[in-house]
């Protein structure tokens, strides 16, 4: 196994950059050496201090003040100067058989969300249960975005106390909470990352991924009652970053909460 | 995507500019999210949208839907952010920073690893965002823009390489980089 440089490691967290079979020896190699594990716990760490730094809210008019000056140019003759480079080629016609596919298969996309903002009965907003009338359509991508910020957020919460409560257990069982409770919390962030990933937010529903084999543990931990706790699952909540994980991303979603509802008002 | 804005990307692709005024309403706030971290200036970062929504209504001919449609939107922002930087005077030093594809830094997570829980483990959301921000200040514009499309858009590499001009070897570099002048911030909380 060639040495694993700390490059490695951030190509390894972002699975991106490297070939399969070097993410596979990385990933054996977290399993089997202290050190290594102990660099990527470092790393995990820094990147999630990232989730922390939040940019700065836009005030209410925001919208109304770009569309202002942006309205009068939209009709004015196009300069001469050629356009910006862009991703896409430039000057290719739309195809557009693959672009109506590419509309078609996200149809439904918004259901979904609001789906599961129906299906859970943790409500802290007052999520519209009839369809939403034609005139507000436009405010159903944001309002799903929202709906499923604050499900999310409450789930993080319930997360939250709940590894607490695994750290701060002096009890011989490991698990003081209900097995139903736990199971449901596996069951729901699934559910989530799922629906993460469907409105395109890659990293919520990878790190959402993430929690999945702890839940689901800590879950197979609570049926499991009567034999001896799992030490070492106890001590990776203690000493992982994982609760200032979940701390850092809820904190994220709050604040995505709080500036999707200031917007709403700004809708035409 | 849902119905409602797919139909407000045909209409607009139309020239309804109503229904580019929806679209409008559904990206900025996080077009401006992605500016500010890229510009790290709201000015800049508004003017950055300003100038990325209307390079976006001129390029909707240009959409095949391929991407995402806030994917597309994001690589014309990230342009249009760093094109905010190059016609500032105050950060256009920053630019003149040459990129490249070898690697010339030594490891240094080792440095930092510690099996206790930080201290940044026991740190506000607020007090590490602080310290990240302040770093994050210090990258380069090349290294911020590059960094943020990864961890805060997640966007693959190839992407972001073909997004921002570069080969995918330097958008490594950028990134590494980036990580490596972020480490400031955990060293700050020790």
């Amino acid at each position: 196994m060639s040495n694993i440089s700390d490059n490695d490691l951030i190509l390894f967290h972002y699975h991106d950059g490297l070939p399969s079979e070097r993410l596979r020896e990385i990933e054996q190699a977290l399993a089997t050496s202290p050190a290594l594990a102990a660099r990527y716990r470092t790393l995990r760490r820094l990147l999630a201090g990232v989730d922390c730094d939040l940019p700065p809210q836009p005030d209410t008019q925001f919208e109304n003040r770009l569309w202002t000056r942006l309205h009068p140019r939209l009709n004015a003759p196009i300069a001469a100067a050629p356009l910006p480079r862009l991703a896409s080629r430039h000057g290719a016609r739309p195809r557009r058989r693959l672009w109506a596919v590419g509309l078609a298969s996200g149809a439904g996309l918004a259901a979904a969300v609001l789906a599961v903002a129906l299906y859970f009965p943790v409500a802290h907003i007052d999520a519209p249960l009839q369809p939403a009338p034609a005139q507000r359509a436009a405010a159903q991508g944001p309002m799903a975005d929202r709906v499923l910020a604050v499900y999310v957020a409450t789930h993080l919460r319930k997360t939250e106390g709940l590894l607490l409560s695994v750290v701060n257990s002096d009890s011989t069982t490991l698990m003081p909470a209900d097995e139903a409770f736990v199971r449901a919390l596996a069951d729901d962030n699934r559910l989530y990352a799922s629906a993460a990933a469907k409105r395109g937010d890659k990293v919520l529903a990878g790190f959402l991924k993430t929690l999945d084999p702890v839940l689901i543990e800590l879950a197979n931990q609570q049926r499991v009652g009567n034999i001896p706790p799992d030490q070492g699952l106890r001590d990776f909540v203690r000493d992982s970053d994982l609760l200032f994980q979940v701390r850092a991303v809820e904190a994220r979603l709050q604040a995505r909460r709080t500036a999707s509802a200031q917007t709403g008002g700004a809708m035409t | 995507m849902g119905d409602s804005a797919a139909q407000s990307i045909a209409l607009a692709r139309e020239g309804d500019q109503q229904a580019f005024r929806r679209l409008v309403d559904d990206h900025a706030r996080s077009l401006f999210q992605l500016c500010f971290r890229i510009t790290r200036d709201a000015a800049l970062a508004e003017d950055a949208v300003q100038e990325a929504l209307y390079n976006a209504w001129r390029a909707l001919g240009e959409f095949d839907g391929r991407a995402a449609f806030s994917t597309w939107l994001y690589r014309i922002a990230a342009n249009a952010a760093l094109e905010q930087l190059r016609r500032n005077a105050r950060h256009r030093y920053e630019l003149t920073e040459a990129l490249s594809d070898e690697d010339a830094e030594a490891d240094f997570l080792a440095g930092l690893a510690d099996d206790a829980p930080g201290p940044e483990a026991q740190a506000s959301g607020s007090q590490i965002g602080d310290r990240i921000g302040q770093h994050m200040g210090r990258l380069s514009p090349a290294e911020r823009a590059a960094f943020v499309m990864r961890h805060c858009e997640g966007e693959r590499l190839e992407s972001i390489a073909a997004a921002l001009s570069m080969s995918t070897g330097q958008c490594k570099q950028a990134i590494f980089r980036a990580v490596r002048k972020l480490r400031g911030a955990l060293e700050t909380l020790r």
